[in-house]
């Protein structure tokens, strides 16, 4: 029986891993590795079935066939002969044009696009994952504070003494927040800004 | 409240809330806005946010909840039978019968017998036989020095 200790620095561990290195682990029935892959690809994953789909429902539902697959296939997993993007966007493609023809079964092909030939789709789509990945990482470097503020007043749109208030602090004080967590994505993106420049 | 907008408090309020308008302060947004117009030196912390605001805009919507969840449940349910598969499995141990030993022994037992009629002959001719010496003999005239 693992610690909780354990566990964690188990999942620190598996997210070191690339994708090929990760998707060996689940092949060997690891859920350490299967929790990381899940917090890895999730948004990315759904955010293709949306795109596709535009029901969040479907787009759900897409997304667990999608994770359902890699948990059938990682043991068969090649390492080396696609990218673990790809193939999961491959697979998405698939999952959401068979569920365009359960919504109208004379619905063609081509108009769900055919994820074969499209080869720029799957590109945009690795850039988004991985530009995804790197702000994620570099949010996560904030601080607690910092990252609720960065939530609640750039991601949700709050009204500055709104966030203010449910965060218990002055307007001063959340614009300081602000601040600092701003100066800090910079020097934790500075690094990146060519893949980030890509799209 | 700053009365009038200078250089500083602009960049401190855009470094706050980006360079998008609609996120500045309702009370600061048209001075902002003036300030903006009027002084070109503002343009380069535009610049500098407004491309942090664009990479921000690049963090993909999360998931629901409610999907993380039956996603875990999903993966410990499938990758736990893996693991249960995969687990080495316990061998019974063999149970040896009669015949077994027997044909065991056998093998030993012969080498034991052979062993006690040949080792005579093969030390013999090892250490002691008389054309052994008689070989070693010539092989040291040729050889050694007198």
């Amino acid at each position: 029986m693992m610690t909780a200790y354990q566990s964690t620095s188990e999942i620190e561990r598996m997210s070191l891993l690339d994708d090929d290195a990760l998707m060996a682990e689940i092949g060997n029935g690891s859920q350490f590795a299967g929790h990381v892959f899940i917090e890895r690809h999730l948004s990315y994953v759904l955010h293709l079935c949306r795109k596709k789909l535009g029901r969040e429902a479907e787009a759900e539902e897409a997304a667990q066939d999608v994770f359902a697959s890699v948990w059938k296939n990682a043991s068969h997993w090649q390492a080396g002969q696609a990218k673990v993007t790809t193939w999961l966007y491959r697979v998405a493609s698939n999952r959401c044009i068979d569920i365009l023809r359960r919504r109208k079964p004379d619905v063609a092909l081509d108009d769900a696009g055919d994820p074969a030939d499209d080869t720029v789709d799957v590109e945009m789509a690795q850039q988004m994952a991985d530009q995804n990945r790197l702000i994620r990482k570099a949010l996560g470097q904030l601080s607690q504070d910092q990252q609720q503020a960065i939530e609640l007043v750039y991601y949700r749109e709050m009204a500055q003494r709104e966030a203010a208030e449910m965060m218990n602090m002055s307007l001063p004080a959340l614009e300081s927040v602000l601040r600092r967590a701003r100066q800090k994505l910079h020097n934790e993106l500075a690094g990146y800004r060519v893949q980030l420049q890509m799209v | 409240m700053p009365k009038t907008m200078t250089l500083e408090s602009f960049n401190q309020l855009v470094g706050s809330y980006g360079a998008e308008a609609h996120r500045w302060p309702d009370d600061h947004r048209a001075a902002m806005q003036d300030f903006l117009q009027s002084q070109p030196s503002a343009q380069a912390t535009m610049g500098r946010e407004g491309k942090l605001d664009e990479w921000l805009d690049r963090r993909l919507e999360a998931a629901s909840d409610g999907l993380q969840a039956r996603l875990m449940a999903d993966m410990r349910e499938q990758l736990s039978a893996i693991e249960a598969s995969d687990a080495p499995k316990q061998m019974p141990a063999p149970s040896l019968t009669r015949r077994d030993y027997i044909s065991a022994a056998l093998p030993l037992a012969a080498c034991f017998l052979a062993g006690i009629i040949f080792a005579p002959d093969a030390l013999d001719l090892v250490l002691g036989g008389p054309d052994i010496l008689a070989s070693l003999d010539l092989f040291a005239d040729e050889l050694l020095p007198n």
